[in-house]
């Protein structure tokens, strides 16, 4: 059949539209994939991405990047950062895709396992043992970048490969968000509660003034769904209660394993007393009645809105959350640590831990194929760098900085103050200045009188863990007479799986082990020819560092053929 | 005219992507400015095991890229335990090949005799497959042929040594003093575990941070496991307050300064 003239024009219109089309999407290919802006545009092109949605996080790197474009730009560079978010919940999927597809973001916040992180993401090290450049002038200046951060990267080192893949760019611990209107209401009184009684005894009052009103308020908002806050809460407990144990019970060193803590319950060792370990339990089950009818079911998102709202009392969650949970609420909200025991008399109190070198997160990394690596290395450097994060992370996110040394008045100070261009940022009064440094204070890690957390009693094993926070879920439900014993024949209940569970560890173990074997032959094949000798003794170190960290797994391996022998001997509570 | 212009359209856009370059290009770019690596051990010491086979297959006749395939059917976790199984006994033969490099067969021979070893103590997936493989003779003879080496070290930990073998063969090791490291770490645990022997511990493990520990987090716990035993295990703490002050001196601002810093003051000292 033959097409007719207006036929002949709609199709002459379509394969131009169409070649149209094709061209300008292969042109944004190039321009945002590897060419970068070295073929389309007259500058370097530099990709960051992470999945960090929290107020102010995009705002403060927004602020940064601009900085950074700006140093470059005087140092006769034209360089153009990109940020890029992707929400959490997507976040794994579209990183490993990135990185499969070989054209990732340069700068990215790291996810996924070890493994991934050793084929795709550039060793740091050798980069670790020499200064942040961006440190200088700063309290940080001639430090090695490693050792600028709070915890000196400890936490940050693949055990399995020897090397560092990321570096962390905040800190974050728990605390408590209290409804101050509502509290002082309920219970007639300005001072917040420090004691575990006192803590008890406002929930109970505001119970009594919902009552009183006519409306179902909540006490205690948790984190039900993931059970987020009875393990927030138990861990508090258990260390105030048993930290002190970290001196002495361990045969190897300060602080015992949960699998040496089983081991001498197991062979009946004195020094141990199963009951203090349980107390935590008793007071979960006392504090769980001002939680939620349903609390179970409720999730982070849902305890936010009914904080923000106005119907919880107190909140406890990451200070992570402390800036939008602030802001969100239209009464006025304080931010205290969950209380101490106090002069109880039933059970110790040890005082607060000490949270300094703690809570490190959101680790960057450079991709092995990153289109720069210089520059993006440089942009790492200067991203966590002590300038960079006052104004990231304290001036913008509120969050705690990840390095040594941060003072939180600084960051609203003329220089840090210079680079904010957010609309309400640059001009702060002193009064609003004063407020956001005392909100700041109060998420400092604290210091504490000198113990650390110790291991809760029913964190063993995997699966079976998070069974034991179920059953202290039910317990809170049903309120047994005697919570302890409960829990703690639930727990030896659940032996069967704990064994089995155990096996898996052992396995996995063993994998680690052939895992290390490989990591050792090849840094021993890498150092047969290395471009430099500084590239030899870099081999050398990760071999000799691999070396070292397998007497680790010899170590754990056989504090676990241990436990699973204690195990079966463990006694349940008559 | 119309197949003209498909064809003149296609060539334009064909050309354009052909100076688009790949992923790797830039990649490839930095290698400039140090000394040229072969690019198969470039490729195995990145664990780009799927370059080393396609790099390897080009030159198998070599013997380094022999070894590394077979390395690489061992270590690649993508591959299944029959691959890993062919792989050891390809090391198994490129060892006890005497043509072969010494310095290649050594590496063979001890990853050979290591999977033997792991493989024997995994029988739910490699059966008896390993069973009559000596990996100790093995073990044995790289300690005899290189015994100054870091493979003769790793060797003799694999054999899983007592503390009396570990303190003779420490003794007269005749190399790199760093990296008996682990034989010291290694003996210390089994010093407490075994014997409760803290004050022999105490010695392993100052000569281990004394020697030069590279692991950060495990020179940073020894040197406060140090002042620990000393002060917590053997009731001295005189001895102890030189590795405290040195780890608060080292390591101010972490979390087990603030632990030691109590332990100073509880026993009344500065």
């Amino acid at each position: 059949m033959e097409e007719s003239k207006f036929q002949f024009v709609m199709n002459r219109i379509g394969l131009v539209c169409f070649l149209l089309f094709f061209v300008l999407s292969v042109v944004m290919v190039i321009r945002n994939g590897t060419f970068g802006g070295d073929l389309l545009s007259d500058g370097k092109r530099l990709t960051f991405a992470h999945w960090q949605l929290e107020d102010g996080f995009r705002e403060g790197y927004a602020d940064a990047i601009r900085e950074y474009e700006r140093i470059k730009a005087q140092e006769g560079e034209k360089i153009r950062v990109i940020q890029t978010t992707v929400p959490v919940r997507g976040y794994p999927q579209w990183f490993l895709t990135q990185l499969i597809g070989g054209d990732c973001a340069d700068v990215i916040e790291l996810s996924g396992s070890e493994e991934i992180h050793n084929q795709y993401f550039l060793p740091l090290s050798r980069y670790l043992a020499a200064p942040n450049p961006y440190n200088k002038g700063t309290p940080l200046e001639g430090m090695a970048w490693r050792d600028t951060f709070a915890d000196d990267m400890v936490g940050a080192l693949s055990q399995t490969y020897s090397e560092y893949f990321g570096v962390s760019t905040f800190m974050t611990t728990t605390r408590m968000y209290v409804n101050v209107d509502l509290y002082e209401k309920a219970t007639g009184q300005k001072k917040m509660p420090e004691t575990l009684d006192e803590w008890i005894l406002s929930c109970q009052k505001i119970q009594e003034y919902g009552e009183k009103i006519g409306r179902p308020l909540i006490p205690i908002g948790v984190r039900g769904f993931d059970k987020g806050t009875i393990a927030q809460i138990f861990t508090h407990f258990n260390n105030i209660i048993n930290a002190d144990y970290s001196d002495s019970l361990s045969d190897y060193g300060y602080g015992p394993s949960i699998y040496e803590l089983y081991h001498k319950l197991a062979v009946g060792d004195k020094d141990i007393d199963l009951d203090r370990f349980l107390a935590p339990a008793e007071i979960v089950a006392e504090i769980g009645k001002y939680f939620a009818k349903g609390f179970s079911a409720i999730d982070l998102e849902q305890t936010k809105f009914l904080f923000n709202s106005g119907t919880v009392g107190y909140f406890i969650d990451g200070t992570y959350n402390a800036f939008s949970m602030v802001n969100n609420s239209n009464f006025k909200v304080d931010i205290i640590p969950l209380p101490l025991i106090g002069p109880n008399g039933k059970y110790r109190d040890l005082g607060r831990m000490t949270e300094v070198g703690g809570g490190l997160g959101g680790r960057f990394g450079i991709p092995k194929n990153a289109k720069d690596i210089d520059l993006a290395m440089d942009f790492l450097q200067f991203i966590t760098s002590y300038k960079i994060s006052q104004l990231t992370m304290v001036r913008h996110s509120k969050w705690g900085s990840p390095l040594k040394r941060v003072n939180y008045r600084e960051a609203f100070g003329p220089e840090i103050s210079a680079m904010c261009h957010c609309k309400n940022k640059k001009e702060m009064t002193k009064k609003e200045i004063d407020e956001e440094v005392t909100l700041l204070e109060k998420c400092r890690p604290y210091e504490g009188i000198g113990y650390t957390g110790i291991a809760c009693i029913y964190a063993i094993g995997g699966k079976t863990q998070r069974d034991h926070v179920l059953t202290m879920e039910d317990i809170i439900i049903h309120q047994p007479e005697n919570p302890k014993k409960v829990f703690w024949n639930s727990i030896l209940s659940r032996r069967h799986d704990l064994l089995q569970e155990l096996d898996e560890t052992i396995i996995s173990e063993k994998r680690t082990l052939w895992n290390l074997d490989g990591m050792r032959a090849t840094f021993a094949v890498a150092e047969l020819d290395t471009g430099s000798a500084e590239e030899k003794k870099a081999y050398d170190d990760r071999y000799k560092l691999n070396m070292e960290g397998m007497t680790n797994r010899f170590q754990q391996l056989d504090t676990l053929f241990q436990v699973i022998e204690d195990i079966p001997n463990l006694k349940e509570i008559e | 005219m119309n197949a003209k212009f498909l064809q003149s359209a296609s060539l334009a856009v064909c050309s354009l992507l052909m100076f688009a370059p790949g992923p790797g290009a830039a990649q490839e770019q930095k290698s400039g400015g140090k000394k040229e690596v072969d690019p198969l051990i470039q490729a195995y010491s990145v664990n780009n095991y799927s370059r080393v086979r396609t790099l390897g297959a080009a030159r198998k006749n070599e013997p380094l890229a022999s070894l590394l395939l077979s390395l690489t059917k061992v270590y690649d976790k993508t591959l299944s335990e029959s691959v890993a199984k062919q792989g050891v006994e390809e090391l198994g033969l490129f060892y006890a090949d005497k043509t072969k490099p010494k310095n290649l067969r050594i590496l063979a021979g001890l990853s050979y005799a290591r999977c033997a070893q792991l493989m024997q103590d995994r029988k739910d997936i490699y059966g008896t497959f390993a069973d009559k493989i000596e990996y100790k003779k093995v073990y044995q003879d790289i300690l005899r042929e290189v015994p100054g080496s870091k493979e003769a070290v790793a060797a003799f930990l694999y054999l899983e040594p007592t503390s009396e073998e570990i303190d003779a063969y420490i003794k007269t090791f005749p190399g790199d003093r760093q990296l008996l490291v682990p034989l010291h770490l290694n003996i210390a645990n089994k010093e407490i575990r075994f014997r409760k022997n803290y004050k022999s511990a105490v010695e392993h493990l100052k000569a281990a941070y004394q020697t030069g520990i590279v692991h950060p987090s495990i020179r940073r716990s020894t040197l406060f496991k140090i002042g620990y035993l000393y002060d917590k295990r053997l009731n001295d703490f005189k001895s102890a307050l030189p590795f405290y002050q040195e780890y608060i001196k080292i390591y101010p601002l972490s979390t087990h300064a603030v632990v030691i810093q109590r332990f100073i003051k509880e026993k009344g000292a500065k």
